[in-house]
């Protein structure tokens, strides 16, 4: 019997050495998190798309990696009118979809009418075009969009619609169920070749693309569920690419063996987290009050101890890769002394000697609330408590499942709330805080100033830089002045890259595979 | 007995509408809404706009209807065992369903079979010597297996046996090898045994406590019978009497567990598929619910109840069969 075992455990290894086929060194192996929902861009829901897509479809402009700008893509150049409500895109004649078939103005203007038509399942990329009122092609190679009213990120927004092919969707079957949702045709450098479910997709190298041709020749987006086995399989050497934990990258991937087989590169991500203080609660409607529980965090510790520094701390939740964010804005530093007279400034002093801070008879006592399953943030949420307590300040923490949470928060049901955002050359601030969208939208905190409100509506259609960049500044002094949240920090990617791939550029915006050359 | 099964048939429709009808309401009490989830994954929009947009959303899902109606039209399909789009991706929930069951069926059939032969021999060599050493010890060593965290388990197996630090003798990932199509009938199979080596482990040693505990208490009920001191009293040799006489009674008890089975097989475990990345029904069925996908969350609903009640009734049956004591037209 025990040498049965024996015999079956060695034919088992037997059959484990018959997979060691040398790697091709033209193919990149890149992890993705999850199988995304479909790779149709127009009715997706998901951030694991975007990373494959990118390589398969194309938009009218592309943002520029190093100055976030729209550059042209598959439009060659653009016209803004003079009262800056049209732009016309001039699209590229040479631009072809991976069938053959010529890309021209009918695929922009269908792919438009699939966005705007309600029964297709576009909600997100409808949101983005709410300000567009039409679209109009002039020639086959021409296309012109008229928006409701004047903004410079309109560009963007039209520019970065995303394109499908008409002769390839446009053939009787149901758009939202479409076959091509699994099997998608774009205009990019890198043509759909597989997607086995669950395990991975595979794209390769598009020899007919109009612009600069890749030098990797394939890429195999490799399933990989769990960020501690990614990391594993990464250090097996079974992926070319790893994102990294800031404790991984700090003492995990320091080894000789690690270091002689990737480079490590780090750019800190379109993010924001930050905890927002309800206002309409009777806690947080004083700005001194949340400037107080600022000063009583201590975000430098956080991000020494849980990120081993690799965050970069936020004074205010702007996107820190945008050319307005204001880096002279300082974050107010860790200050239990500042905040106790701040606190006691506003009326909150331990009348009863309970040791915890009281106005009105009412204690110091609030919830926050977060989404649960994360243990990073679950520590994060503990430590804020911690230093809360020392304050005289009670927190009480509750977690919430994604779905629940956002119930929450559009019921406005909620203190102080650990949120994050991730933002995009489409975002604009009015939608976070100006005071018409207290009521419904994403000014969920309720922060209303009369001057903010002035500012986001002069920003959105000065389309001067120098003047937007003194708007976008001093809304953000306002922000900190008024403290509606206290920003935490925008995460870095650590990532860790094969040698055998050169030319790799970190911009702004991260990383572009396009870019590398094999060695 | 047919006309009993028959009629026990008939009362599996209405129990099945019961348990669906449930779910579904259970389902929409829930806080969150798909609609709403499909929205707030873009832009953060503008109030009035996201309005309007969430309403076309939830009409294309067909949820602007009222519940009932929802209902009536999912169980008019269900007839024609269609389960309709899932709302995620626009595919059949069906086929969704199709390519993670073989999968999870493989993963759960091994894992159940290696329970039942190490627990059952460990149950009834417990039994025959109670209160031994080797009894307490092994005992003991269920429980320690059966208390340690699967998740903890899988990390340790994967930095020992597999992460190439110490040993790299499995690998890591997914169930199969890329390329594996290419070998022969016998060397996929191998293929695919290799790379369940690891999350069967897992699965596996938690369940040997319940299983053994459960045959060494129904073995000692046995032996301490008159039937079986009449065996030995006569002279059979003590393997003819464990075996013949004590082992089959006390495997009846066993049956009810069976019942269980049918059901447990579709269930996948979370934590296991998602370490290894093992694209099975529990990790569907967990993150349909995070989505709100609802036609997905009540077609796999529908298909654990519809298990479920037929092998409560086979279990019946087979009483029948392995008992003669019992029979069903007394009742």
């Amino acid at each position: 019997m025990i040498k049965w075992g024996i015999n079956i455990v060695c034919l088992l290894l037997l059959v484990s050495c018959q997979f060691k086929v040398p790697k091709d060194p033209y193919t990149l192996t890149y992890p993705i998190p999850a199988d995304p929902d479909t790779l149709n861009p127009i009715i997706t829901a998901d951030g694991n798309q975007r990373i494959i897509n990118d390589f398969i479809y194309e938009q009218l402009v592309r943002i520029d990696r190093e100055t976030a700008k729209a550059v042209p893509s598959l439009a060659e150049k653009w016209d803004v009118s003079k009262d800056k409500l049209q732009i016309i895109f001039f699209l590229r004649k040479n631009a072809i979809w991976h069938d053959g078939v010529p890309f021209t103005a009918e695929d922009v203007l269908y792919s438009y009418e699939q966005i705007q038509n309600p029964e297709v399942d576009a909600a997100p990329q409808r949101s983005d075009l709410v300000n567009v009122s039409r679209l109009e092609a002039l020639d086959p190679y021409t296309v012109r969009f008229t928006f409701k009213r004047p903004d410079y990120k309109g560009i963007n927004a039209v520019g970065a619609m995303r394109l499908v092919p008409k002769h390839i969707y446009n053939d009787g079957n149901k758009f939202n169920s479409h076959p091509a949702n699994r099997f998608p045709i774009g205009t990019g450098p890198y043509k759909f070749a597989a997607w086995i479910t669950g395990r991975k997709i595979l794209i390769e190298r598009n020899d007919a693309y109009w612009g600069l041709k890749p030098d990797i020749g394939k890429i195999e987006f490799k399933i990989v569920t769990d960020s501690n086995v990614q990391f594993q399989i990464l250090k097996k050497g079974e992926l070319d690419v790893g994102i990294m934990r800031p404790i991984q990258m700090v003492k995990q991937a320091d080894t000789p063996k690690f270091n002689e087989r990737f480079n490590k590169y780090e750019y800190y991500l379109p993010l924001c987290f930050f905890i927002g203080w309800n206002a309409q609660k009777p806690y947080f409607e004083e700005a001194s009050v949340r400037k107080a529980l600022t000063h009583l965090i201590n975000r430098e510790g956080i991000n020494e101890k849980l990120y081993f520094g690799k965050a970069k701390g936020l004074a205010t939740c702007f996107d820190v890769n945008s050319p307005e964010y204001d880096e002279t804005i300082k974050p107010y530093p860790y200050n239990p002394e500042a905040a106790k007279k701040l606190l006691s400034g506003a009326g909150w002093i331990d009348h009863d000697n309970d040791g915890v801070l009281d106005k009105g008879g009412f204690p110091f006592n609030f919830t926050f609330s977060m989404i649960g399953g994360d243990a990073a943030t679950s520590r994060i949420a503990t430590m804020i408590r911690e230093d809360l307590l020392k304050a005289g300040i009670v927190m009480e923490i509750r977690q919430f499942e994604w779905a629940t949470f956002l119930n929450q928060i559009s019921k406005r049901d909620f203190d102080a709330v650990w949120l994050a955002w991730a933002f995009n050359p489409t975002s604009d601030p009015y939608e976070i805080w100006h005071s018409s969208q207290i009521e419904s939208g994403s000014n969920f905190v309720g922060f209303k100033k009369e001057e903010m409100d002035r500012l986001l509506v002069e920003g959105q259609s000065e389309f001067d830089e120098a003047k937007r960049k003194e708007i976008y500044s001093r809304a953000q002094q306002i922000l900190h002045e008024e403290e509606p949240y206290t920003a935490m920090y925008a995460p870095a990617s650590l990532v860790a890259i094969d040698k055998r791939f050169e030319n790799v550029k970190v911009h702004t915006l991260g990383i572009d595979p396009r870019e590398w050359r094999v060695k | 007995m047919t006309l009993y099964i028959f009629k026990r048939f008939l009362f599996i429709i209405p129990t099945f509408i019961g348990i669906t009808l449930i779910t579904f309401f259970i389902m929409h009490l829930a806080p969150g809404d798909p609609a709403i989830l499909k929205a707030k994954s873009g832009e953060s929009v503008s109030a009035e706009t996201s309005l309007s947009i969430v309403q076309e959303t939830r009409k294309i899902y067909g949820l602007d209807k009222p519940l009932h109606v929802q209902y009536g039209s999912w169980l008019k399909r269900l007839v024609t065992f269609d389960f309709g789009e899932s709302f995620k991706d626009h595919r059949p929930v069906l086929k969704k369903i199709g390519e993670t069951l073989p999968i999870t069926l493989t993963l759960n059939i091994l894992t159940i079979i290696i329970i039942y032969l190490i627990s059952v021999p460990l149950g009834i060599f417990s039994a025959l010597n109670p209160k031994s050493l080797l009894d307490k010890f092994i005992t003991l060593l269920i429980f320690i297996l059966y208390s340690l965290p699967s998740f903890w388990v899988a990390s340790i197996l994967i930095v020992i046996f597999a992460c190439g630090d110490y040993l790299n003798w499995f690998p890591i990932i997914g169930f199969i090898s890329d390329g594996a199509e290419k070998l022969s009938l016998f060397g996929r199979v191998g293929n695919v045994a290799w790379h369940l080596v690891l999350p069967v482990i897992c699965l596996t040693y938690g369940g040997f406590a319940f299983i053994s505990r459960f045959s060494r208490a129904s073995m000692l009920d046995v032996i301490r019978q008159d039937y079986i001191r009449t065996a030995r009293a006569k002279g059979l040799p003590e393997w003819k009497v464990i075996g013949k006489h004590a082992l089959r009674n006390a495997m009846i008890p066993l049956l009810t567990l069976m019942g269980t089975l049918l059901p447990a097989l579709l269930g996948g475990s979370v934590i296991i598929e998602q370490i290894f990345s093992i694209p099975g029904m529990g990790r569907l069925s967990f993150e349909s619910v995070l989505a709100r996908d609802y036609p997905v969350i009540m077609a796999i609903a529908a298909i654990d109840a519809i298990l479920t009640l037929i092998s409560i009734l086979l279990v019946d049956i087979m009483y029948v069969i392995v008992d003669p004591r019992i029979s069903f037209e007394k009742r």
